[in-house]
């Protein structure tokens, strides 16, 4: 019993930082029908440049505010210099320039902000709390409240704000969106300022007292079974999402990757994407479209 | 019945359909094909070893790239996992190989089949679906690949330490030289690039091109949308999977970690450079970058060590911006421009 409480404890820490990479994804594809591969690469930038401003010796307090920043500096930069220019064109030509957002800011972070592994500090303490025999560590509990009061606020937004709503209009039609009198480019912006805020987020509630490296932006990617359960176009529903992929994951990581030496927890969330693709394309939550001529 | 096009003064002019669609309307185009197989015929000749083998590593990426393109640009379907099914053909290759013990064409035979056999598989369910759920499977694909090789039975795959690859022997004879792999690659890259070309001006291309274009329509004018997808697939795994073969021999070892998602995007990038509408634009794109890379990596020694620490991950920035610059600029590739640069040259001195 404890056991399996334990298992759904740090399933739950591990679906927090999935729900926060994975509302960051739909928020940059319901704001403009954009597939941003490159989110991987904004969590590593800030990841990094998080590392760097604390390795100058300022103050916790002082450093995500400026990553913050330096993150919305960044959307906005893609915005304006690359998706603002491809309003309208297919999604694949959307796609594909993330991909070269992607390759920019790889390259850039390895060259310039360092690209050895190394152990990100402790920033929300590293105390732990005892249940019953089952360990929650400080940091972990502070992280998850962390991103899903994230979530919920960003799922507010979109529901209840005009801002929002209009964004929303976005996904379906570029064109339409427009001649309802909606800034298509303004709502990218947004919607890349609010991915990078997430990244921030997800620093903050995740990456302490872990090593990291450049390839942790492949977390991002792993969170894309998270996207695809939930359904690409919801947002609060990603929280369900990445609770179950995290706890299925915790639990294949308990008792089948000793049979499969490792293999079950890493394979298990693309195995259910898979399933997921066959069996319900649109996800839990997402929209169901109708194809018309 | 004259099948070339007919000359006129102001050019070449076909007056038929059937000549209209040749691929090698005119002697001009006939003739620069043939310089062309006699330069690639002479190029190990005059070429230094390396550069030899990098025209050999750069035919395997070009086979590669064509695949994709039939995928990508004719049918229109996105994927970012065409390095994993390279990986698949590399690990065929290698199985049987060495653990098999098969000779060089049967084992790129089969390389070709079973990659082919798990593209369309893999296309079944993919064919279900477009655009960012399509990107999302083949990413999959490319985890599922990177997490399983390594834990298959060592005895059968090599485990964490790959495969590796005997040097391959033809009608008796060892490969030994750079140009022995560069005459076995490169004929079989040129014969792949005309079927591609060839797959492309057929009927099943028209058809890609029609689901590409839109998918409801193209099943209203009778095209079966779900088949022509999955054929897609096989196609650009095909392609794949002889690369990948190809590769093992060429680099003496089947691993993993060759066939990485950044390899995928690689691909995907130098077909966009490249141009994705057509055949020529993914040879030119993969030609043009691989040049690139080499001239950046033959750099980086160069500047000694903190420079080359900040070359290599810069190769990715030139990539990531080159992408970028030609979606903005020039949409439809390297190719385009070299068309309408020859074409004004023709045309010079008049505007």
């Amino acid at each position: 019993m404890t056991v399996l409480a334990q298992t759904l404890v740090d399933g739950l820490v591990t679906a927090a930082i999935f729900a926060a990479i994975g509302v960051a994804f739909n928020v940059v594809y319901r704001s403009g029908r954009v597939f941003n591969i490159a989110q991987g690469e904004l969590l590593l930038l800030a990841t990094f440049s998080s590392l760097v401003l604390l390795d100058t010796g300022l103050s916790p307090w002082l450093v995500f505010p400026i990553v913050l920043v330096l993150m919305s500096v960044v959307g906005l930069a893609v915005e304006r210099f690359v998706l603002r220019r491809l309003i309208g064109r297919s999604e694949m030509s959307l796609f594909v320039s993330t991909l070269g957002v992607l390759l920019v800011l790889n390259g850039l972070v390895v060259a310039f902000l360092g690209g050895e592994p190394r152990l990100f500090p402790n920033v929300l303490g590293a105390g732990r709390l005892d249940i019953g025999g089952v360990r929650i560590d400080q940091a972990g509990l502070i992280g998850t409240l962390l991103v899903v009061a994230a979530v919920l606020a960003v799922a507010a937004f979109f529901s209840r704000t005009r801002t929002g709503l209009a964004m929303t209009a976005v996904a379906e039609d570029h064109q339409v969106a427009r001649s309802l009198g909606i800034n298509v480019s303004r709502s990218m912006a947004i919607s890349w300022v609010i991915a990078g805020a997430l990244s921030v987020v997800a620093v903050i509630a995740y990456m302490g007292g872990r090593t990291v490296a450049p390839d942790i932006s492949a977390i991002a990617l792993v969170a894309l079974p998270v996207v695809l359960l939930a359904g690409v176009e919801t947002v609060a529903g990603v929280l369900l999402a990445a609770a179950i992929v995290g706890v299925g994951q915790a639990v294949a990581a308990r008792w089948l990757d000793p049979l499969t030496s490792g293999g079950a927890s890493v394979l298990f969330p693309f195995v259910l994407m898979l399933v997921i693709l066959v069996v319900r394309p649109q996800g839990l939550f997402g929209w169901k479209r109708v194809a018309r001529l | 019945m004259s099948v070339a096009a007919v000359p006129r003064p102001a050019g070449w002019f076909a007056d038929s359909y059937v000549q209209d669609m040749r691929v090698l309307a005119t002697p001009g185009s006939r003739l620069r094909l043939v310089l062309l197989l006699v330069a690639l015929a002479a190029y190990p000749l005059v070429a230094s070893n390396a550069w030899t083998t990098f025209a050999s590593a750069t035919a395997v990426s070009v086979i590669t790239v064509v695949g994709l393109q039939v995928l990508m640009g004719t049918c229109g379907q996105v994927s970012v996992g065409q390095s994993a099914f390279m990986g698949i053909g590399a690990y065929a290759a290698a199985y049987a190989a060495t653990t098999q013990g098969w000779p060089l064409p049967l084992a790129i035979v089969f390389a070709a089949v079973s990659t082919t056999v798990i593209g369309v598989l893999f296309g079944l369910p993919a064919a279900r679906i477009r655009g960012f759920y399509l990107a999302l499977t083949t990413i999959s694909l490319q985890f599922v690949f990177i997490f399983t090789m390594p834990r298959l039975p060592a005895r059968l795959f090599g485990g964490t330490a790959g495969l590796t690859v005997p040097r391959p022997r033809f009608f008796g004879a060892a490969f030994r030289t750079p140009a022995d792999f560069y005459a076995l690659i490169v004929p079989i890259a040129v014969v792949m690039v005309a079927l591609a070309v060839a797959i492309n001006a057929s009927q099943l291309g028209r058809q890609m091109v029609a689901v590409r274009e839109n998918e409801l329509a193209a099943s209203v004018t009778g095209v079966r949308v779900t088949r022509t997808k999955i054929i897609a697939f096989g196609i650009a795994a095909c392609y794949a999977g002889v690369a990948g073969a190809l590769g093992a021999y060429l680099s003496g070892i089947a691993h993993f970690e060759q066939f990485t998602l950044f390899d995928s995007i690689f691909f995907l990038g130098y077909l966009v450079v490249g141009g994705v509408g057509s055949t020529s634009g993914a040879v030119l794109g993969t030609v043009a970058l691989c040049l690139v890379r080499e001239a950046l990596n033959r750099l980086a020694p160069e500047l000694g060590g903190v420079g080359a620490d900040v070359l290599f991950p810069l190769i990715n920035v030139v990539f990531g911006v080159l992408i970028i610059a030609t979606l903005l600029r020039g949409p439809q590739g390297l190719a385009h421009l070299v068309e309408r640069t020859s074409a004004r040259v023709r045309r010079w001195p008049r505007a």
